[in-house]
């Protein structure tokens, strides 16, 4: 009998832990937002592409108006310094689905209407015009990916008054790496509410370009085994309690360094709930023998009450300091 | 008795949960090699399944089948896209584990190298 409950469990966990298979394979792909804001150059329609597109709505047998109001909307749009690859690409998008003309003029006009949205605001931050294209691209993406004005406004209080005590050069470091952090935690599916609670409280904690870049290749390593909505809880409750940035990287459990406390891991499991008690699982894979503990921390979070003993973090291996507490977990599960 | 009950209610629940479970084996998957991306799913009743991304103006790449329920088609590179499936001419979307909105209505696959 002892058998079969060792295979049906192997079996069950076998199959979970393959749920998010989707992942890309390559490793060691480092974070590389700075590089990927140079590549803004291609981000306006050649003047070359518009017959293609031409073309692409004539076999569609788009009505002669509509061609006319879609070249008309991307001619508009770069008259005002908007983006207009993102609206070619609209119309190409709904022509693959099979889209009714009107409704892909219509998508194609939110398009227009978010980076024209995005860039207003963007222009409160800077003055400069390439500073203005990288961060409204950025912020249009944040919104894509679900961030809500509202919340976006709060991030743009706060950081209006960071920014006034600025450099020119520093501000636009900060703003950028500011609105990169956004847009992470919104494609990793934070809640809109939440990535705003903690950009603002890291704004307020005085947190600089560096910082933020801290935050993004911490709460990007740590939400690779976990769930992103827990992750940045934490994440705001750190910021909230005055911790630094360095420290919630040090914190992840991955071991930055040799006997850099890997095993601290163990203190985060399931604090957040969210069904994400497995953020504790991480903790303590630290390079050598920094950490071994943490391992299994908050493996109750899902249970909403769970993660209560995240408090086997506390090894550490000779070199790690071993997550000590692990007294987190709980409270605030949902499911 | 009441032991042996107790083991069998249990080997239940886990058969139980394996199979509501099962739907969290991999229906699709993404591997990066080199210059080119390719992208697995499965559909064990399509006819004809097509990829579609933002990474080359949601260009139609039709899928071929492989082993079993999979279907495989290979693109170039790109650091991030949006994609999607047509699946016997409808819109599909695989168990991608990031989506944005598509402004249609609906929602796109998501894939970034850097997430």
């Amino acid at each position: 009998m002892k058998n079969i409950y060792v295979v049906l469990i192997g079996m069950f966990f076998a199959t979970c832990s393959l749920a998010f298979a989707d992942e890309p394979v390559t490793d060691a792909v480092e974070l590389q937002q700075r590089s990927q804001t140079r590549e803004m150059a291609q981000f306006i329609v050649d003047q070359e592409e518009l017959p293609a597109l031409l073309k692409a709505m004539q076999r569609q047998r788009f009505t002669h108006t509509n061609q006319v109001q879609v070249q008309k909307v991307i001619q508009d749009a770069e008259q005002e310094g908007l983006p207009t690859k993102p609206l070619a690409d609209k119309v190409y998008e709904g022509i693959a689905k099979d889209v009714d003309e009107q409704r892909i003029f219509q998508a194609m006009t939110t398009v227009r209407n978010r980076y024209a949205y995005a860039y207003r605001q963007v222009r409160q931050l800077v003055d400069d015009a390439e500073d203005t294209q990288v961060l409204g691209k950025v912020v249009a993406e944040a919104y894509t990916a679900g961030l809500q004005q509202q919340d976006y406004d709060e991030i743009v209080e706060a950081l209006q008054t960071r920014l006034r005590t600025m450099t020119r050069q520093e501000a636009r470091e900060l703003a950028l790496e500011t609105m990169l952090t956004v847009r992470l935690m919104a494609r990793r599916g934070v809640e809109s509410v939440t990535v705003s609670a903690v950009v603002v409280s890291a704004l307020e904690q005085s947190y600089d370009d560096v910082d933020m870049q801290q935050i993004q290749k911490a709460f990007t390593r740590r939400a690779r085994n976990g769930s992103a909505q827990g992750i940045a809880n934490q994440l705001g409750e750190h910021i909230g309690s005055g911790g630094t940035a360095q420290n919630f990287g040090r914190s992840s459990g991955f071991g930055q360094s040799p006997g850099d406390g890997a095993g601290s891991g163990g203190n985060s499991g399931g604090s957040s709930g969210n069904g994400a008690g497995s953020s504790g699982s991480s903790g303590g894979s630290g390079n050598d023998s920094s950490g071994s503990g943490g391992n299994s921390g908050g493996s109750g979070g899902s249970s909403g009450g769970g993660g209560s003993n995240g408090s086997s973090g506390g090894s550490g291996g000779s070199g790690g300091q071993g997550g000590s507490s692990g007294n987190s977990g709980g409270g605030k599960g949902r499911s | 008795m009441t032991t042996w009950l107790r083991a069998n209610w249990i080997a239940g629940l886990l058969f139980v949960c394996l199979l509501f479970f099962s739907g969290c084996a991999p229906k699709h998957s993404i591997r990066v090699a080199g210059d080119s991306i390719t992208v697995y799913c499965e559909y064990p009743e399509a006819k004809k399944v097509v990829f579609a991304s933002s990474a080359d103006r949601f260009q139609l790449h039709e899928a071929a089948q492989a082993k079993g329920d999979s279907w495989v088609v290979t693109v170039p590179k790109a650091k991030e896209f949006t994609y999607f499936y047509m699946v016997d001419g409808v819109v599909t979307l695989p168990e991608c584990r990031y989506t944005v909105m598509d402004d249609f209505g609906g929602k796109n696959c998501f894939f970034s190298e850097e997430l």
